[in-house]
């Protein structure tokens, strides 16, 4: 046993194993946490469904629109209050004394806020399908590909807003105008044709923008207007929006290396 | 020095306008135990804090084991133990879950049952963290920063906060690593820990070191002490190698000369038969040295005179 360690410990495969499971640890004695993270979107997102039984395009609209919700609720604001309470407790310079390197330490502590939203979009799609009578998603992969997108971008951005945030309490607040920019996108909150056509186009840049376009497409296999894609127009129409999310996700990348804080504030 | 371990070459560090290190060398041999003595705000952690990686200098060098521990820092950490000044717990987390968690994170870690009994928290081990004792979480963070045997160990005040006992387990266990042949950087205000552990000392005040070597060479740069009450109607005896001060009764010798001068006073006591009650003659404790920098570093109109005092 000992041998297999001395390799291991250094692999940051393993040290973010090691750090989800400390996370997850926290998660299960944290019940405040737990609920305000776990079972309160998940069923907020239940109860927004619900009633949106057989309609094909309009229940995965609101499916989807709801899941950008629970992304935004959870890997961004939520996991700004982990990432500013792990400050404060000095856990975050403690593990830099140690062998992980500052990206695996920030992917460890987000890793069980992620694995907790994959999870929520699970039972809520299984939800869809068992429940609402929803079609099947068609194209997993894309949709796959868009959740772990998004999740980052939502991830790289709670990691800046962390560094100007003293607590979970700060977090209402300092999380307030990023959660507004982050929802009022059509396909999110808005709903798909609620404002007037150029305001919508410039506003699907948004993160969420495409993040929900993804979804929707994966989901249904088809545009927004109702054309029917094949197999490889659905996953070719998926780049353009794959690719915004990259760009967010390297800006959100920079700012963190920029601005992100490893430790309490007190000189 | 042949074989240097911790090497601090002209370390300056600035936080906006305030300039916390100002200029600080050193140079640490293996299995040397080094004690960085100073009050709040004299640079201490921050000096260490360079040295674990945590603070990049402003300007100067700092070499742990020859390497940068920035630049280098996969290769520095599997060799070296860290002791934060401050907390580092998850405090949901009990013991046990907390040593088992950087047991995996630490390579060719001590066993969980092994850490728990060396810092004696083994009836301990399924508290949660925030519960512990502030000296319970110091030994806990003890535990961690020698779990991976390390060859160099920084430990940022580790017995603050602690009760006496707490205070030599902890003592005992930085004796042990020390014979074992770790090197030591630690920073303390306790002039005590430093006397009875390290084998070199520093005093660091407002980012200089002014004042280093053995406890018993910076102990020698100030005068001994002989003090009694003072005896009525009698003159006072000068003392060869002494300064007399009298303050209300108490009559106080600074004295660069204790056997010779303390033989003469009592000769003298002897002679003239006069009773020294209260009498206690001691060499300087670093306290006195402390005390004597701290006092007159406070009164010298702050940053500019510090250099002389080495």
């Amino acid at each position: 046993m000992t041998t297999v360690t001395t390799d291991r410990a250094a692999r940051p495969s393993w040290q973010m194993l090691a750090l989800l499971r400390m996370e997850l640890l926290a998660l299960r004695r944290n019940w405040t946490a737990t609920a305000l993270s776990v079972v309160t979107p998940l069923l907020i997102g239940l109860l927004l469904t619900s009633g949106y039984g057989g309609q094909t395009v309009p229940g995965v609209r609101r499916v989807v629109s709801v899941t950008a919700l629970i992304m935004v609720f959870v890997v961004h604001h939520h996991l700004t209050t982990v990432y500013a309470s792990r400050r404060q407790e000095n856990v975050l310079k403690r593990m830099r004394v140690g062998l992980p390197s500052d990206r695996t330490i920030l992917l460890g502590t987000a890793s069980s806020t992620v694995l907790t939203f994959l999870a929520q979009t699970a039972v809520l799609a299984l939800y869809a399908i068992l429940v609402l009578d929803l079609p099947v998603p068609r194209h997993p992969l894309v949709i796959l590909f868009a959740l772990l997108l998004g999740a980052a971008v939502m991830a790289a951005f709670a990691a800046v807003l962390s560094a100007v945030t003293r607590s979970s309490e700060a977090a209402m607040l300092t999380t307030l105008p990023s959660m507004v920019i982050f929802l009022a996108t059509p396909g999110a909150l808005l709903p798909l044709g609620a404002l007037p056509a150029p305001i919508e186009r410039v506003l699907w840049f948004l993160p969420t923008g495409p993040f929900t376009e993804m979804l929707r497409v994966g989901w249904l296999a088809q545009t927004d207007e109702g054309r029917a894609l094949g197999f490889w127009d659905s996953h070719l129409l998926a780049l353009p929006s794959a690719g915004v999310l990259l760009v967010w996700l390297v800006i959100g990348a920079w700012l963190t290396r920029r601005f992100f804080r490893w430790e309490p504030r007190h000189v | 020095m042949e074989d240097v371990v911790i090497e601090v070459n002209q370390l300056r560090r600035s936080y906006g306008e305030f300039e916390a290190v100002r200029g600080v060398s050193l140079a640490i041999g293996r299995g040397e135990l080094f004690a960085l003595l100073g009050t709040n705000g004299a640079g201490k952690t921050t000096t260490i804090e360079a040295l674990e990686g945590l603070q990049r200098p402003t300007s100067g060098e700092v070499r742990v084991l020859g390497l940068d521990p920035i630049a280098d820092r996969s290769a520095v950490r599997p060799r070296t133990g860290v002791m934060l000044q401050h907390g580092g717990f998850t405090g949901a987390l009990t013991v046990r879950e907390t040593i088992e968690s950087w047991r995996a994170l630490t390579v060719r870690p001590r066993a969980t049952r092994d850490m728990l009994e060396t810092v004696e928290l083994a009836d301990r081990a399924d508290v949660a963290v925030e519960q512990l004792s502030g000296g319970e979480g110091r030994r806990l963070e003890l535990a961690l920063a020698v779990m991976g045997r390390p060859e160099v160990l920084f430990l940022d005040e580790p017995t603050t906060g602690m009760d006496p006992a707490s205070r030599r387990r902890t003592w005992d266990v930085i004796r042990e690593l020390q014979a074992g042949g770790t090197t030591i950087l630690l920073t303390t205000h306790y002039l005590e820990e430093a006397e009875v552990l390290a084998d070199r000392v520093a005093i660091m005040q407002g980012g200089h070191i002014v004042s280093r070597g053995t406890p018993e060479e910076v102990v020698h740069t100030l005068p001994a002490r002989i003090t009694f009450r003072s005896p009525e109607g009698s003159d006072l005896p000068d003392l060869p190698h002494g300064t007399l001060s009298v303050d209300g009764d108490r009559v106080a010798y600074e004295t660069r000369d204790l056997q010779g001068d303390l033989s003469q006073l009592l000769d003298w006591a002897t002679a003239t038969g006069v009773r020294l009650y209260g009498l206690s003659a001691r060499p300087a404790t670093l306290e006195d040295v402390f005390l004597d920098i701290a006092g007159e570093h406070d009164n010298a109109g702050h940053r500019l005179e510090r250099e002389e005092v080495r």
